[in-house]
């Protein structure tokens, strides 16, 4: 519980510092953290599969490529402007309509609905099982997805234009 | 050991996916070695036989109640029915393409099998009856969309489109997960029919919140008010081709994926959405009528038509009976052909430079291409509602339809928005054939393909008013055999 | 290692504290434990890189610190420490100092899953492979730091060569491993070992030709996410002086240098528990501790095998080009893993439990490969006539 607790105030922390923080790449170094700690927090929930995808996929790949792209476009310290500070007023917006939810939530919430883990609960195994039984069709199309996402990132970004 | 379940209900169900999809890699891998760009409409005939392909395996295996990977997915007749419209507005925007294609300079050869990428996601969202097939089925038609926007890559406008489409897109994907997200933590599933079955113990509050999600996010996708400000930029910066697959496939696709949403998976519920739908489609038709009257611009004043159309078929929706189903995916058929058939003739008076697109271009067109000009004129006639037309007996059903559920209000402020429309549809008329050309304009055979695409737009206008029982009572009856 | 913190908590001298805390001192013992071994590990590859390079360059190497200047790495490291640790001024400075911890969390992270014997190991996690992918991957996000916050140009161009190279790379790693990973249905480093046996022909790398195929592809991909010669080009001297190390002195080079030359083991180990059987040997005794002892030294032998073959090849081959490094990724790599991943499974679908033919003839293949080889070098040495001694000093 208290190790939870510790993980949970260390994700809030550095999710605080990507947004709040002037130079962007502090800000995606943040975003490493959090996700990071998002796996932790994985781990925590039996679900030790999800964590490592989560580690390898964001904190490995993705972010990476986020700060590859920050660092070679040298970005500088973003300065506060009007503009800046009317997206604030909307993601503070958000952040009180995520804030209600979490409390509906947390009203709806039901404890006696909770029930004991199946066997091998967030085991690869079991995953794998589902994935290939119930989820057959979505995992395919996910595969589709990705082709797609990748000729279309190819057709955008080739350099010319074939003549 | 993992039971893999793949038996004779999963073919078919894949099986039209399968032959478009393939067709599509086929075609892409044929690019990749094929040296001679010479003919740029070599390209379209394998994509056509995809299409083609798919109509035909569609039509032989689909069937009523048929449901595959664990109810996941169905080619029952409300997708037998959406795979015939979107293929079919596919097709039609591949055969106008390439000439159009060559003349703006657009080389990319992936155009092809992009569109049928797209019409694949298209026919993934008709079937989908999991919340999560529906959003692989959306986000694999609108990357595709995306980029097609943006195929035009020397043109501004088009790159400002495809920026515009593709971050409000992602927006609206980030309501759509969360919404799914909300409705499973309050169902626990996502499939529809566990849905519906989990619904009256669910806490309402929860399931409100996700449904409000996900209208967000569909009505992002069908263009309906207030999530519509992306749709005119886009349309009108799209290369033409593409925005009649964004105007007819992609809004067929996406208002069955709603209907088959909410008239199935929260049909419980229908006290409670039809109110806010009701508001949307009300919103969403007058908005549309009232701003397209102010175009000057023909591809800007379809957008805001479109999103008229939108209105009309979630007014439908409303209704929330098989009914109206039917009612929605008939007038789908009916707006593919019409709609389709009017961006045909956009693209037919479009010359390499010059575009035009504006009202002003249309001047005296009755005595420079007459055939065109009385094209033009049938779909326009069509799309405000005239009879013997096909576009009447649609609204007819659609009308039918509300006011068989009740809603009395909504019928009437649909037949008040026709008359709106009729204002800026005969506006068009009476520039073609009323008003002198402002100067002499070169006489420019269009490509055979564009004329065949003409064909089909216009024959489809005009028979399916005439004859439109076989489509709308097998459009009733698959709706019927849902329940 | 279980049984032993067990040992440890239920008995041994921890048996009074809380549960918590005795955890937390047996982690701390095992990671203090661990850290010594590796700094031990990555300096002796240090001085036995250089010697070998030496020694195929026909030079001499360190040879004054110590017995055949056995030594020499603890005088290095000695003076990296006592050195003055100097950050440059421009340079960002908290992220230019918690670059090369970061770099050490996760390589350090990695030998966590290290099996180096049969309960020899820290956490045997049932999915381990990809425990290991995934931290390793953290280093990336070190040597991008170090890059851009020395605020130097060569420094971020190193540091974004080399994460572009490491996120590359892993894929047909990955992909690789998978193939392993069919064969025994389980993620579990020891899981994969315990599936292998102690003789040759029954190790995945001779399981089938696929398996073959992998270990090369999976053996390349590592030596690229490593930054080894060939694939050194994010510390190309030639060009960007030392890559994202430029700017640092001192201990935090030292650091830098030590993830490098631990990685090398860290390479040799995985390939030696994936493919080449790990620690298994025939169970010749029922005492424990030499069968415990027997285990690691073959581990460590096998795994130190291929760390010199690493060095090998760093000694011989040239740097390739970033062009041809992409390429080599993406172009080869990347399908022919995939197509191999195919394969792999459609042998297991054909031969659920291991085909013996397959594995004896994959084995002779090797052995022939390997005959022919030296026969090659034989040929050479006999045509060249060079004047042979093994020791360069005599």
């Amino acid at each position: 519980m208290i190790a939870f607790y510790f993980i949970a105030l260390l994700t809030l922390a550095s999710a605080l510092l990507v947004v709040l923080h002037r130079n962007p790449i502090y800000s995606a170094l943040g975003l490493v953290n959090t996700l990071f700690l998002i796996a932790v927090s994985f781990v925590m929930l039996d679900a030790e599969l999800i964590a490592m995808l989560q580690v390898i996929v964001y904190a490995g790949a993705i972010v990476i490529l986020f700060l590859f792209v920050i660092m070679l476009l040298n970005v500088e310290s973003e300065v506060r402007s009007a503009r800046i500070s009317k997206i604030g007023t909307a993601g503070l917006a958000f952040v009180l309509l995520f804030a209600v939810e979490l409390a509906v939530f947390a009203l709806v919430r039901d404890p006696s609905g909770a029930q004991e883990l199946p066997a091998g609960f967030g085991s690869t195994e079991l995953l794998a099982e589902t994935l290939f039984s119930k989820g057959m069709l979505s995992f395919e199309l996910t595969s589709l997805l990705l082709l797609v996402a990748v000729v279309g990132a190819v057709v955008m970004a080739r350099r010319k234009v074939e003549s | 050991m993992i039971e893999v379940v793949f038996g004779g209900a999963e073919l078919r169900a894949v099986t039209p996916l399968l032959v478009v999809v393939v067709t599509a890699m086929i075609s892409l891998l044929y690019e990749v070695f094929n040296e001679d760009h010479s003919d740029p409409a070599r390209p379209v005939w394998l994509s056509l036989v995809g299409i083609v392909g798919g109509i035909v395996a569609t039509v032989a295996l689909w069937e009523n109640g048929h449901s595959a990977f664990h109810g996941t997915f169905a080619l029952d007749g409300v997708s037998a029915f959406t795979n015939v419209v979107c293929l079919l507005a596919a097709g039609l925007s591949l055969l106008m393409a390439p000439g159009y294609l060559t003349s703006i300079g657009v080389r990319a050869r992936e155009f092809y099998p992009l569109v049928l990428l797209a019409a694949s996601g298209m026919m993934v969202m008709g079937g989908a009856r999991d919340l999560i097939v529906l959003f692989l089925g959306i986000e694999i038609m609108s990357i595709a969309a995306y980029v097609l926007a943006g195929i035009h890559r020397t043109d501004v406008k088009s790159g400002e489109a495809a920026l515009k489409y593709f971050l409000l897109g992602a927006f609206a994907t980030g309501f759509l997960l969360y919404g799914i997200a909300i409705l499973y933590g309050a169902t626990g599933s996502t499939g529809y029919d566990a849905i519906a079955a989990a619904l009256p113990k669910a806490s309402k509050l929860l399931v409100l919140g996700g449904v409000a999600l996900l209208i967000v996010a569909l009505g992002f996708k069908v263009s309906a008010v207030p999530f519509h400000f992306w749709a005119p930029d886009v349309y009108q910066g799209a290369p033409t081709s593409v925005t009649a697959l964004m105007a007819v496939g992609i809004k067929a696709a996406a208002v069955v994926g709603f209907a088959r949403l909410f008239i199935v998976a929260l049909a419980p519920l229908h006290q409670d959405w039809a109110m806010v739908v009701w508001w949307l489609a009300v919103l969403t038709m007058t908005v549309g009528n009232v701003t397209a009257v102010a175009q000057n611009n023909v591809k800007r004043m379809l957008a805001y038509s479109s999103i008229a159309h939108a209105g009309y078929l979630l007014a439908a929706i409303v209704a929330g009976t098989p009914r109206g189903g039917g009612a929605v995916l008939f007038y789908l058929l009916a707006y593919t052909f019409m709609n389709v058939g009017a961006f045909a003739v956009v693209i037919s008076l479009g010359r390499k430079g010059e575009a035009n697109e504006q009202f002003d271009d249309y001047a005296g067109l009755a005595s420079r291409q007459p055939l065109i000009a009385a094209a033009m004129v049938l779909f326009m006639l069509s799309l405000t509602g005239i009879p013997p037309l096909v576009g009447f007996v649609g609204k007819l059903y659609l009308i039918e339809a509300i006011v068989q559920a009740g809603y009395i209000w909504l019928a009437v402020i649909m037949v008040l928005n026709s008359a709106i429309s009729a204002y800026y549809y005969l506006r068009l008329i009476f520039e073609m054939y009323m008003r002198d050309p402002a100067g002499p304009a070169s006489a420019m055979e269009p490509a055979p393909l564009l004329i065949a695409c003409l064909l089909l737009a216009t024959v489809g206008t005009i028979f399916f008013g005439i004859f439109p029982d076989a489509p709308l009572d097998f459009a009733r009856n698959s709706f019927l055999a849902l329940r | 290692m279980q049984q032993f913190a067990d040992y440890l908590l239920d008995e041994g001298i921890l048996a009074g504290l809380p549960k918590s805390l005795g955890y937390a001192l047996v982690i701390a013992f095992f990671a203090f434990v661990l850290l010594n071994f590796i700094m031990l590990v990555a300096g002796v590859t240090s001085w036995l890189e250089r010697r070998v390079w030496a020694r195929i360059q026909s030079r001499v190497g360190p040879n004054r610190v110590g017995p055949q200047g056995a030594i020499q790495w603890l005088a290095d490291g000695i003076k990296n420490i006592m050195k003055e640790d100097i950050v440059p001024t421009a340079a960002d400075k908290p992220l230019f100092k918690a670059a090369p911890y970061l770099a050490m969390i996760g390589f350090f992270g990695a030998w966590a899953c290290v099996p180096f014997g049969d309960g020899l190991i820290i956490a045997d996690l049932n999915v381990g492979v990809l425990y290991i992918t995934a931290v390793t991957g953290l280093v990336v996000v070190g040597i991008l730091m170090a890059g851009w916050s020395s605020n130097n140009k060569w420094a971020l161009l190193g540091g974004m060569r080399s994460a572009a190279q490491i996120v590359s790379y892993e894929i047909p790693a990955a992909i690789a491993v998978n193939a392993v990973i069919v064969l025994t249905g389980t993620l579990s480093m020891q899981g994969i070992i315990r599936a292998q046996g102690w003789a040759p022909w029954n190790w995945f790398l001779f399981d089938n030709p696929f398996t073959f195929v992998a270990f090369f592809i999976f053996f390349v991909a590592l030596l690229a996410e490593g930054n080894r010669t060939p694939f050194d080009l994010p510390e190309a001297e030639s060009e960007l002086v030392a890559g994202a190390f430029t700017e640092y002195s001192g201990l935090r080079s030292l650091l830098f240098f030590l993830v490098e030359w631990g990685n090398l083991y860290i390479i040799g180990a995985l390939c030696t528990s994936l493919f080449l059987g790990g620690w298994q040997t025939p169970h010749f005794t029922d005492n424990g501790f030499v069968l415990g002892l027997v285990q690691f030294v073959v581990f460590f032998l096998k795994s130190y095998f291929l760390v010199f073959v690493a060095m090998w090849i760093r000694a011989t081959l040239p740097r390739v080009r970033v062009d041809q490094l992409m390429s080599l990724c993406w172009k080869y790599l990347v399908p022919i893993s995939f197509v191999n991943l195919l394969g792999a499974m459609l042998w297991v679908v054909a031969f659920p439990h291991g085909f013996l033919p397959a594995r004896l003839g994959m084995f002779l293949f090797g052995i022939m490969v390997t005959i022919y080889f030296l026969m090659r070098v034989a040929f050479h040495l006999r045509r060249a006539r060079p004047e042979m001694s093994w020791n360069p000093i005599a």
